[in-house]
């Protein structure tokens, strides 16, 4: 849970990369882009195991950066995923 | 009619643990991994750097230049296992048993290396004329293995390969024995062979991220994945009588098979289907859970498999889950893929014969999930039966019940 805490600092998400953090979900599981939210959990958009795979590839794509297995495996829901996505960005960033 | 019992008169192995099968055994049963750095290929852009490859393996002392030509190295290492389980079963074939003896060989993936390289020359060809080299195919079909095993001793009985992934060749030797069994053929040759380090499918593995960053932990807590391997291995089984007849030294005994599917995802697996797949080997060998004295189990070390094996274990075997002692091999000779299951039939069988079990390396405490009686130090084992996993993506099961022949 260390990892996810240091993913809960709020200063490494924009709300530009939660909305593309987003539009990458919905369009990888085949959702309308209204039913993923910041407080969607994966249990309620059913994404599972695999699922989660496939987004971190695609969020890898989208946003040029590398996702670590241990820090990918912590994480349960959308905005907890863009904190962490937006950290790695940050880091690539500097 | 009583059934037909089939033993096992050979066995072969090339691994990372050694070139032969008195290496492999040396270094198993002290409970040493073979697992470290990957040298053969360049690791740089690869999440994971761990592997465990096969030192020293130099093809041109197996084969002449020529005969190489159209051999990828899963290939090359069936055939050297191949060679080692035949030399010492010694099988003394006649004319018309050869044309009955059967090859059953295991792959994961066939020539991934010759396959990879070859489409590496036309992608990357730039505008050039896209050329790959014509021995391609011969070179990464799957069957490769059972063909050229085939070729070399000129067995013209049923030959082919099982593709189930981690499964491949537990599915094999279950056929083979199954054929033996019910008489199609006296003798077989059988096992897998894999040969799973390339660019592109280490690429494939860091993106499915189950590979372990560190090692190869089964069933411990704080486990991060498994951990790839390479090598093959090979069994020449035949009819008890046969073997008798002639005097043959026997290493032990297949007592039961049993197959089953999940049906339920590609890669999360579940408890029902292991259940299923261990109970079937037991009630094909006509065997009681409370004989099973010994277990090599899938034990991948990845956080999904592991408490999900130890709960089919204690579906099935109930309160002798306690007691029945459980190692999994692949701590020391990695995830050999479409060979696991026959480098594991080689422990499991000289676990049985030499009476003693190698151990679970890389434990580093109790996942209560996890609380299966392992094998954590070299022990005795007087185990009459025990049992061998192969549990696969696409949760297809195989497992096999061997015995200590005592006559």
């Amino acid at each position: 849970m260390r990892i996810a805490a240091n993913f809960a600092m709020l200063e490494f998400m924009s709300d530009d990369i939660l909305q593309r953090v987003i539009k990458v979900v919905a369009e990888a599981q085949k959702l309308p882009i209204e039913k993923v939210t910041a407080d969607s959990t994966f249990e309620e958009l059913a994404i599972d195991s695999l699922d989660g795979i496939q987004l971190l590839f695609h969020l890898e794509t989208e946003f040029d950066i590398n996702i670590p297995d241990e820090a990918a495996r912590q994480v349960r829901g959308i905005r907890e995923l863009a904190e962490g996505v937006g950290k790695l960005v940050e880091q690539k960033g500097a | 009619m009583s059934r037909r019992r089939v033993v096992v008169t050979g066995l072969g192995c090339i691994s990372a643990l050694g070139p032969d099968v008195e290496a492999f055994w040396r270094r198993a049963r002290a409970g040493e991994s073979a697992i470290g750095p990957i040298h053969n290929l360049d690791m740089a852009e690869i999440r994971f750097q761990n592997g465990a490859e096969i030192a020293g393996f130099v093809p041109t002392e197996h084969f002449e230049e020529r005969e190489l030509i159209p051999l990828d190295r899963f290939a090359q290492l069936a055939v050297v296992a191949a060679r080692q389980a035949v030399a010492q079963a010694a099988p003394g074939w006649t004319g018309s048993e050869r044309q009955q003896t059967a090859v059953v060989t295991g792959s994961c993936y066939g020539g991934k290396a010759s396959e990879d390289e070859g489409f590496r020359e036309i992608y990357g060809s730039g505008g050039k004329r896209p050329r790959i080299h014509p021995m391609t195919i011969p070179r990464l079909m799957a069957n490769a293995g059972s063909s050229w095993i085939a070729m070399e001793y000129g067995l013209q009985g049923p030959a082919y390969t099982v593709s189930t992934a981690c499964s491949s060749a537990n599915h094999a030797i279950g056929q083979a024995y199954w054929l033996v069994r019910n008489g199609v053929c006296e003798v077989a040759v059988t096992g897998g062979c894999e040969a799973p380090f390339t660019p592109g499918s280490m690429k494939a593995w860091e993106a499915l991220r189950v590979v372990s960053g560190d090692t190869c932990r089964p069933f411990s807590k704080d486990r991060k994945g498994m951990v790839l391997g390479e090598g093959a291995a090979m069994l020449v089984l035949e009819a008890e009588e046969r073997a008798k007849a002639r005097g043959a030294t026997i290493l032990g005994e297949i007592a039961g098979f049993g197959m089953s599917a999940d049906a339920h995802h590609v890669t999360q697996p579940s408890v029902e289907g292991p259940a299923m797949a261990i109970e079937r080997a037991l009630a094909d060998g006509g065997v009681d859970g409370a004989a099973i004295g010994h277990i090599n189990a899938h034990g991948t070390g990845t956080p999904a498999n592991d408490p999900v094996e130890t709960a089919a274990i204690r579906r099935v075997l109930g309160a002798q889950a306690d007691k029945a002692r459980v190692t999994s091999t692949k701590s020391l000779h990695g995830h050999a893929l479409g060979a696991a299951g026959a480098i594991e039939a080689v422990a499991a069988i000289l676990t049985l014969q030499r009476g003693e079990a190698p151990p679970t390396a890389n434990y580093l405490g109790l996942d209560p999930e996890c609380d299966l009686p392992l094998i954590l130090a070299p022990e005795a084992c007087d185990a009459e039966y025990a049992l061998s996993h192969s549990f696969a993506f696409g949760g297809l099961n195989a497992v096999l019940l061997f015995r200590a022949y005592r006559g």
